[in-house]
């Protein structure tokens, strides 16, 4: 995983997996490289296979750290299964899903 | 390191050590060998997720005194259906027949359950004194025969998922980028107008396959919202006051306009019964979403379907963003048109009434013998209602009449212009004030009375010879005579405005003119002009300015500036609401000599 800083944004690239054994660390490894002037996450998914719901837990952590500075946390080219995950336990409508 | 048992084409039995990393590695296994029994990438994800899911609650759960004990995960496919069975070794939990997602979104936890149970057909959960068994079960998508290449399988139906999802996106995308060229080359050639949102809206609801849609436009204060499409004709949505916070907030398309979030609408969270929107009946799911252009609202669009099985995609949602953006901008962009041209309008019709008003008022006021006057007249915005003229009446006296039209703009100046022309038709009648209004009131009721206008008028005819001024008044402020002494008379309030009642017969009464006394005529503008508090500079308060000492023989000029400086003065800064008009009328033995038109004795401020 690179993490990956560009103006406001920090740019999260290279996230094979996100499970139960990896979430925190995930969570704590955004949370420290963000600087004070990152309003915005971009989680590039396009490499992510495998999402389970400590991953989704960890989402949402980093989602809430954005918004207590007025920020967005984006989900970037999720792949099918990430996709059809973040439909059915309806983060679509917290997170901005978008293409790259 | 798992211990695996492997009946060959049946089942593959694991026992993982206590730890999530060990779990993760056997769900993989896991996916291998059902890879191996030939299930499609639909059921492989479901099933590595369910196993993942599982194993971490069973790992998660455990006591310390038992993570020693492996967690058991078993696996047996048949032609029909494939079965996951943990035995974990927690002090085990109560399964509910539904599990659903956290009642708070932003949870950072409480999903797993929900996921095993929405990717499967059945969880059952078996609660034992030292051990518990959870049993998961779900028909195999399509029952395909094993591959003879299992690696050429998976790759086939990742392949085939990935189409499919691009395929669908791709045709939503296409779908939405024509939709939105075809309809900003039509926005080229004109405003945006209903028409155009109703096929806007309708075809979003083709594109996104909704059943319904609901749009509702904020007035100009953000406080009220109204519906103006909706894909039900006969639906009869009451307009929404925004009131409350999010929370309190009566309906979800209230909520979603005050958080300025998208508010979603489901089994999880139903309409309440006095939601506008439960006009669509349950079962329903959908969003409303507020149409903000930077902090403005312009309004919110709910879109929805009779059906909670299938909720809208985040593809879907992201054209429904799309399409409802693009619409509020086209609307606010509108707006901004429409006020710019009402303005542009009103600023000219307001130009045109100024130039009516200035053509009615005499260049200067004649002067009969033994009398100073002067006048003063000032436009607000309410321009083109005040109308004041002194006619000479030779070797007689003079008629002073002062008129406020009620109304503004070109239709004011117009009746303040006919009724002008009727001032000037009989100068017979000016000695008689009370039959002068009378008939004035007759002539002009019929056309008063068509557009609901009226007109409030005082004529006072001022006889030189018998020193003596008769007046009439219809509904208008009242005369006011400042004796020499400097006691002040308020002339009597006669009859209703002009145009009220076309049969009224007005009268007059007369007040003898003494020395040195001084008279004011004037409109509602005097004693109506509001100061920055509001308060209104009132009749008491001009009578005593009217009576004070220091007007003790002051010339007429002195008079009239200083009632100029108390309406400003009074006024401030706050705007002035109305025209400002008066005309002072002074006994000056001085200036006997003869009738004259006095020099400069008419001040027009515009």
């Amino acid at each position: 995983m690179t993490l990956v800083s560009q103006g406001n944004t920090l740019r999260v690239e290279g996230l094979t997996e996100l499970n139960a054994s990896n979430a925190a660390s995930f969570r704590d490894q955004v949370r420290a490289a963000l600087q004070g002037g990152h309003t915005q996450v971009d989680l590039d998914l396009n490499q992510t296979r495998f999402v389970d719901s400590s991953g989704l837990g960890a989402l949402i952590a980093i989602h809430k750290t954005l918004c207590g500075r007025q920020g967005i946390v984006r989900l970037i080219n999720p792949t099918s299964q990430v996709l059809q995950i973040l439909e059915l336990t309806r983060m679509h409508r917290i997170f901005e899903i978008a293409k790259s | 390191m798992s211990t695996v048992t492997t009946t060959p084409g049946r089942s593959l039995n694991l026992a993982v050590p206590c730890d999530l990393a060990a779990v993760r590695e056997a769900a993989r296994q896991l996916r291998s060998f059902l890879e191996q029994q030939g299930l499609n990438g639909t059921d492989l994800d479901a099933w590595e997720l369910i196993t993942a899911e599982a194993g971490n609650n069973a790992v998660e759960h455990t006591p310390p005194e038992a993570l020693n004990i492996p967690v058991e995960l078993g696996m047996r496919v048949t032609p029909s259906d494939a079965e996951l069975v943990v035995v974990d070794h927690t002090p085990g939990f109560e399964l509910p027949d539904d599990p659903q997602l956290p009642d708070d979104p932003l949870s950072e936890s409480g999903r797993g359950l929900f996921l095993m149970r929405a990717l499967s057909d059945s969880v059952r959960y078996l609660r034992g004194r030292e051990e518990n068994v959870l049993v998961i079960k779900k028909r195999r998508t399509s029952q395909a025969t094993p591959s003879s290449d299992p690696q050429q399988s998976v790759e086939m139906a990742v392949l085939e998922t990935t189409i499919h999802t691009m395929t669908e996106e791709l045709a939503a995308s296409y779908e939405s980028l024509s939709a939105i060229f075809r309809f900003t080359a039509e926005l080229n050639r004109g405003s945006i107008n209903a028409e155009f949102t109703e096929r806007w809206l309708h075809e979003l609801r083709q594109i996104v396959a909704a059943d319904w849609f609901v749009l509702r436009l904020a007035d100009p204060f953000g406080a009220l919202l109204a519906v103006t499409h909706c894909s039900r004709n006969d639906a009869g949505l009451p307009p929404l006051i925004l009131k409350g916070t999010t929370q309190t907030a009566a309906s979800i398309e209230s909520r979603a306009a005050i958080s300025r979030q998208d508010m979603w609408f489901d089994a999880a969270n139903p309409f309440a019964s006095d939601d506008p929107l439960a006009l669509f009946g349950s079962p329903a799911s959908g969003l409303a979403h507020p149409l903000y252009v930077n902090t403005e609202l312009v309004g919110v669009l709910s879109v929805g379907r009779f059906t909670r099985q299938h909720p809208f995609t985040a593809g879907q949602v992201n054209i429904i963003h799309t399409f409802a953006d693009f619409l509020g901008i086209q609307i606010r962009n509108a707006r901004i048109q429409e006020e710019h041209l009402r303005t542009r309008l009103v600023t000219r019709e307001l130009e045109i009434a100024a130039t009516i008003q200035r053509s009615l008022l005499p260049v200067r006021l004649p002067e009969p013998d033994g009398f100073r006057l002067a006048g003063f007249c000032e436009s607000a915005s309410k321009v083109g209602g005040d109308y004041f003229d002194a006619v000479l009446v030779p070797d007689h006296g003079l008629l002073l009449v002062i008129a406020d039209v009620m109304g503004k703009g070109v239709p004011a100046a117009m009746f303040a212009a006919i009724f002008r022309s009727h001032v000037h038709a009989r100068p017979d009648l000016a000695v008689n004030p009370g039959e002068f209004l009378t008939w004035l009131n007759r002539a002009l009721y019929p056309d008063l009375d068509r557009v609901e206008m009226f007109v409030t008028a005082q004529v006072v005819f001022l006889d030189q010879k018998r020193r003596e001024l008769r007046i009439a008044s219809a509904g208008h402020c009242p005369l006011l005579v400042r004796h020499a002494d400097g006691t002040i008379k308020e002339g009597d309030a006669d009859g209703p405005p002009l145009g009220i009642d076309g049969d009224l017969v007005f009268t007059d009464h007369t007040e003898p003119v003494h020395e040195g006394m001084c008279f004011l005529m004037y409109t509602d503008g005097l004693i109506e002009a509001r100061n920055p508090a509001g308060e209104l500079l009132g009749l008491e308060r001009l009578k005593s300015w009217f009576g004070s000492p220091h007007l003790k023989g002051a010339p007429v000029a002195a008079i009239e500036a200083g009632l100029v400086k108390l309406a400003r003065e009074f006024q401030g800064s706050a705007p002035a609401a109305d025209d400002l008009t008066f005309v002072l009328v002074a006994d000056d033995p001085a200036s006997a000599g003869g009738a004259h038109v006095g020099p400069g004795n008419l001040h027009v401020a515009y």
